[in-house]
């Protein structure tokens, strides 16, 4: 099998499956390794495969539920904070604690710090670099 | 003998389906039965409709329900005018083999209605998707369209890393590319690769020292 040549829709899906005996997995690799177009798509037929497993979609909403703990505990403790009014400003302190962990750690956040670093350090660069 | 588990969600019916059903279905859609199609279709709708709402999500196109609904028919269209189904050897590759056809006839569709060339021709005032209340796109854009310095020196940096990385052995090389350039975790490229995931750890250290050493004379 030629590298410039993408290997049949088939052989793709043979190979994702783990059936192809290891020589031809091997070849499969190989190219691979060079074509990006055959790349993205093994990897978007993983994606959408572990995706529609049912039995993988329990476990999809397992780690959906680990990566907004901080949301569902605040969205918790601020209900319970009007349940428990004796304890209303402690639950509200945590409340407060977890939203804010959970708005730092979300993604549009870090790329919001990270665009600002950058722009940080290009503004110090160039007033180090000014000639006069 | 070996069952695979579907999912009926207009009925909310969770059911299994022994290989050999499937095997029986498929040689009798394969001689045209249109019962057996009906079921086919039935059975496999879900899984073609979650495929194509992915690949257009991937490709950042928004499409309506119907429209949504017209490339899942093109797709069992297609299989049934050209007797697909025939090419399939192993039972136990049918879903992944569905999910590359309808990804492959999804992005092949959005090529001939040109949704594309619609997608690159969009205003500059538009704000991005991901990021819809506050950037626009010029504003993102901004920033390399005058640095043209940077964005040469990443393009040369694009090159440098493109010709190190095609020295490296080829194993390893796909595994670097599956983790940096399709963002894939160690598990999945593992389950990918059906290696266990000590081993993707290992090929992308050895991978990382072997540029380290290919670079060194850049840094």
């Amino acid at each position: 099998m030629k590298n410039r040549i993408c290997p049949t829709e088939n052989l793709l899906s043979e190979y994702i499956s783990g059936v192809l005996p290891f020589k031809t997995a091997l070849l499969i690799e190989r190219h691979l390794a060079s074509c990006a177009k055959c790349r993205l798509l093994i990897s978007e037929t993983h994606s959408v495969a572990k995706q529609s497993d049912p039995l993988k979609a329990l476990s999809l909403l397992r780690a959906c539920i680990c990566r907004n703990f901080c949301l569902i505990g605040a969205v918790f403790s601020l209900g319970a904070s009007f349940i428990f009014h004796k304890y209303f400003m402690q639950f509200l302190i945590v409340t407060l604690l977890l939203g804010t962990k959970w708005i730092t750690a979300s993604k549009a956040v870090q790329t919001f710090i990270t665009i600002y670093k950058t722009q940080k350090n290009e503004n110090t660069h160039t007033k180090n670099n000014r000639p006069f | 003998m070996k069952n695979q588990i579907y999912v009926d969600f207009k009925s909310m019916k969770l059911y299994t389906i022994s290989v050999m059903d499937i095997q029986t279905l498929l040689t009798e859609c394969i001689n045209r039965n249109q019962n057996a199609w009906a079921s086919f279709v039935n059975i496999h709708n879900r899984l073609i409709a979650k495929s194509v709402n992915h690949k257009l999500n991937q490709l950042g196109l928004k499409f309506t329900k119907s429209e949504r609904q017209d490339i899942v028919q093109e797709i069992f269209f297609r299989i049934w005018e050209k007797n697909r189904l025939k090419d399939i050897q192993n039972i136990s590759c049918l879903e992944n083999w569905l999910i590359i056809i309808s990804l492959n006839i999804t992005s092949n569709y959005c090529k001939e209605k040109t949704y594309r060339n619609a997608r690159n021709t969009v205003s500059l005032d538009n704000a991005i998707h991901f990021n819809r209340k506050q950037n626009t796109l010029i504003k993102t854009l901004a920033a390399d369209l005058f640095n043209t310095e940077s964005s040469l020196n990443a393009r040369e940096l694009r090159v440098i890393m493109s010709q190190a990385i095609s020295k490296l052995e080829h194993r390893q090389q796909l595994v670097l590319k599956f983790y940096f350039y399709n963002n894939k975790k160690y598990k999945e490229i593992a389950e990918i690769m059906r290696i266990p995931k000590g081993t993707v750890a290992t090929l992308i250290n050895r991978a990382q020292k072997n540029m380290k050493k290919i670079l060194r004379k850049y840094i």
